[in-house]
């Protein structure tokens, strides 16, 4: 599983990948092919790297190098298509030429940058300065390229005669007689040819020289890919608050996680997004809540996190001790696919019963947003207890958000605080309920859920006779 | 043609001394862009000039693109900074150096930026966009070059915007029309169009710079109001008075005929003025403003192009050649500036 496989599955997710600032196109590509990592030594050492640039740019020195360095990086190119001539000893054109000097010239420098910031025994750049010596013959150490004289000594007198030829027909354009003006350009033409000639040849010998470095140049963009990609997950993690998870054997524990999606909404308004603690185990753990608790941003929350971390990034909470998995599964709602005709509680249901297969396949953290919700509530309660049951003994962690009561399972329950109003008189509107409620989650023993759904109808606004209207419903529900 | 050599001469070229970037346009195909690029060029490079060259679309072919006939190509000499596609790169003709190669493409390629070392011919092809040339013209700036010339494809005018070069020269000639009454008309017309008056009034000016799109009314006190019509095109549908505010428009993109047609039905239009961005935008006939301007209505720029020359090819491609004299000097008296026979400059 590669990142690009799975970039889509939750927007969340693609937020902070789109949020990385990556400097160059190898650093893109590199950043979709990276592997879902399932190995805790592979990771830590992926961290540790993060870890280290993060130590050096923090810094206000650290941050104008960093500049420098990004600089740097955005002007790598992608010249794989150029290495891959090499190797198979194709000659190449002045351009090429420049990208390969280009690369070289631009490599040492960030190589140098990185000594100045202290992290060349970290980033290990492959040396490139052979490879210059090859294509600066002159020493200038300037990025520009062409077949200079050095290269060939019958190129400087060439170049002489086609000088003086250019130059006499140049500034006698209107003494010159048509014939002596043909005689002249006929001799610059066979001049031109005889200095191609020699470049070609030049330019043959050129690429033999190259040959032996391929290996040094693949392996200098693919470090320069992953160093960039490296230093933008720095960068993020400084931006974002965001730490390093440790990798512990058996929960999924964080304290302070913030959605990083919801948390830039929210901070432009003046509002935050209500850091978390939570901690799962293998099983199931069901959270209940009222509406709008955010428990389906929790969900996506902890997906996201779990998601970051295999990847190889820090994660949007100030303690994070995960266990690793080998896939993150999300049935969120809106699958729906009439195109295939499927109702959407066909679709959810078809997406469990898969996620029921895999479960003895895989070890998952498998996140399942109020299922059943769309059917009767006696089959639906049938379902979810069936699907509590069936992965309880999993090792999988599962985390699964209701509304139904008394499922009378065995299974562990959070509950969102969430309204804490009673202290005050301001009304409560939809633009401000997110300050009444508390996201906190605490355990919950018995096997109710809250009941506040027609309150929070209220709040929203709805017209007073569907209200009570459907006050009446419940008394009459009470009394019989 | 024997000339004197000793003094060579160089009409206008003393006026670019001024500018940082000149764009050579071209009010038909065939009017000799490329022999006016190649005498300034020729020109330049004689007083040490540091000059770089720079196009729009595909331009310095062999043989015309459209009507076949032989076409000059462009003569740069050393030291002088180029860019082309990486497709008319390799087909120089020319000793240069790469210096620069941009990380995205053209349909020919990505553009090479390179500096001459031996003089010879090449074929131009740039960036497509404005925007890019723009960002070319700064490059260049900011490389210690005094001079970019952006030579134009076929008759494309955007590129001599004031918003893109600083000063600009104008290329008509037999192609435009072999009727020599015809042909002072319409480039009478353009050669107007290009002096257009700025609004006299800095604070107003600043104000609508900033715009980027739709349809402004301004009154007597220099507020602007959105008149919330994204396109002219959509003008006629709307209901509300758009001169509710004063009687000044500004218009942020083209405009055309039909918005002026438009325009002349409204009873205010004796005290009219309609503000465009710069002479690019108009999209007119001659017969079109005149009817507008005669009833009244006053178009104005935010920004003026500097022209710097009026240059004439008395030849058209179909073979017909109109008097080079008699049209020169016709065509500089409508104009009341010079204008030089582009064939006859070097």
């Amino acid at each position: 599983m590669q990142l690009k496989d799975v970039i889509n599955t939750e927007a969340g997710f693609k937020y902070c990948i789109d949020d990385l600032n990556i400097q160059s196109g190898i650093g893109r590509n590199y950043l979709m092919n990276i592997r879902w990592k399932t190995i805790a030594q592979e990771l830590e050492a992926e961290w540790f790297f993060v870890e280290q640039i993060i130590e050096k740019i923090k810094t206000d020195e650290g941050r104008k190098h960093l500049g420098k360095l990004q600089h740097k990086l955005s002007c790598i190119h992608n010249i794989k298509q150029t290495i891959l001539n090499i190797k198979n000893n194709d000659v190449l054109d002045d351009v090429q030429f420049f990208e390969v000097k280009n690369l070289s010239l631009q490599t040492i420098e960030i190589a140098a940058i990185a000594k100045n910031m202290g992290l060349d025994l970290l980033f290990l750049i492959p040396d490139l300065s052979k490879v210059l010596e090859i294509l600066d013959p002159d020493k200038n150490n300037i990025a520009h390229f062409y077949i200079y004289e050095s290269y060939d000594n019958r190129l400087p007198e060439v170049r002489n005669k086609l000088k003086q030829l250019t130059n006499s027909l140049n500034s006698n354009t209107n003494t010159l007689s048509d014939e002596e003006t043909a005689k002249l350009e006929a001799e610059i033409t066979a001049t031109y040819l005889i200095n191609q000639e020699i470049e070609d040849s030049v330019r043959v010998s050129l690429v033999e020289k190259l040959n032996r470095y391929t290996p040094t140049l693949e392996a200098t963009l693919e470090r320069l890919a992953y160093i960039d990609l490296s230093v933008a997950k720095a960068e993020q993690a400084i931006n974002r608050n965001m730490h390093k998870p440790t990798i512990g054997s058996h929960c999924i524990a964080y304290t302070n996680i913030v959605n990083p999606r919801l948390d830039s909404v929210l901070k432009p308004q003046g509002q935050e997004c209500q850091p978390i603690d939570i901690s799962i185990a293998p099983g199931v753990c069901f959270i209940t809540g009222a509406n709008m608790a955010g428990k389906t941003v929790l969900l996506k929350t902890m997906g996201i996190a779990q998601m970051l971390a295999q990847f190889g990034f820090f994660v949007p909470a100030a303690v994070a001790d995960i266990a690793l998995v080998d896939k993150v599964v999300f049935c969120i709602g809106d699958e729906q696919n009439e195109m295939n005709g499927l109702s959407s509680f066909a679709s959810e249901i078809l997406k469990i019963n898969s996620i029921v297969e895999d479960s003895d396949k895989y070890k998952m953290l498998i996140l399942i947003d109020e299922p059943a919700r769309t059917t009767n509530p006696t089959e639906g309660k049938a379902i979810v207890q069936a699907i509590a049951n069936c992965l309880n003994s999993k090792n999988s962690y599962t985390m699964i958000t209701t509304h139904y009561s008394q499922l009378g399972l065995d299974c562990r329950k959070l509950r969102v605080k969430g309204f804490v109003n009673n202290n005050t008189d301001i009304t409560i509107t939809p633009q401000n309920i997110n300050k009444f409620m508390d996201y906190t989650l605490q355990e919950d023993t018995t096997d109710n859920v809250p009941h506040e759904a027609i309150r929070i109808a209220e709040i929203l606004n709805c017209s007073s006779t569907l209200i009570s209207e459907a006050k009446q419903f419940l008394d009459k529900e009470k009394n019989n | 043609m024997h000339y004197q050599t000793k003094n060579i001469r160089m009409p206008f070229i003393t006026d670019l001394q001024k500018y940082k970037s000149l764009s050579i346009v071209g009010l038909e195909k065939n009017t000799g862009k490329t022999v006016c690029l190649n005498y300034v060029l020729n020109r330049l490079h004689a007083i040490g000039r540091k000059t770089a060259v720079t196009s729009i679309g595909i331009d310095g072919e062999r043989v015309d693109q459209v009507f076949g006939s032989h076409k000059p190509e462009i003569i740069l000499y050393d030291g002088m900074q180029f860019i082309t596609s990486e497709k008319h790169y390799s087909g120089r003709q020319l000793l240069s150096k790469v210096i620069a190669v941009d990380s995205d493409s053209t349909a020919l390629g990505r553009l090479i930026t390179a500096e001459v070392v031996c003089s010879g011919k090449v074929l131009l092809s740039g960036a497509s966009t404005t925007e890019k040339l723009r960002s070319q013209i700064n490059y260049f700036v900011s490389n210690g070059l005094d001079i970019t010339i952006v030579d134009g494809a076929l008759s494309r005018l955007s590129l001599a915007s004031p918003s893109v070069t600083d000063a600009m020269i104008l290329c008509t000639g037999a192609a435009v029309s072999p009727n020599l009454r015809q042909l002072i008309l319409k480039t009478k017309f353009t050669f107007d169009l290009i002096n257009l008056e700025m609004i006299n009034n800095s604070l107003l000016t600043d104000k609508l710079s900033k715009i980027s799109s739709g349809i402004w009314c301004v009154d007597t006190d220099d507020n602007i109001f959105d008149l919330d019509i994204p396109s002219v095109f959509l003008l006629e549908k709307t209901t509300k008075d758009i001169f509710q505010h004063g009687d000044t428009l500004y218009v942020s993109g083209a405009v055309s005929d039909k918005l002026l047609k438009y325009l002349t039905t409204k009873k205010n239009i004796a005290n009219q003025t309609l503000i465009v961005r710069d002479f690019t935008k108009l999209f007119i006939t001659p017969e079109m403003y005149n009817t507008y301007t005669k009833k009244g209505g006053k178009i104005r720029v935010l920004q003026q192009s500097k022209l710097i020359a009026v240059c004439l090819n008395p030849t058209s491609p179909n073979g017909y050649t109109i008097d080079s004299a008699e049209a020169c000097k016709k065509l500089s008296e409508s104009l009341e500036v010079p204008v030089w026979d582009i064939m006859k400059i070097e």
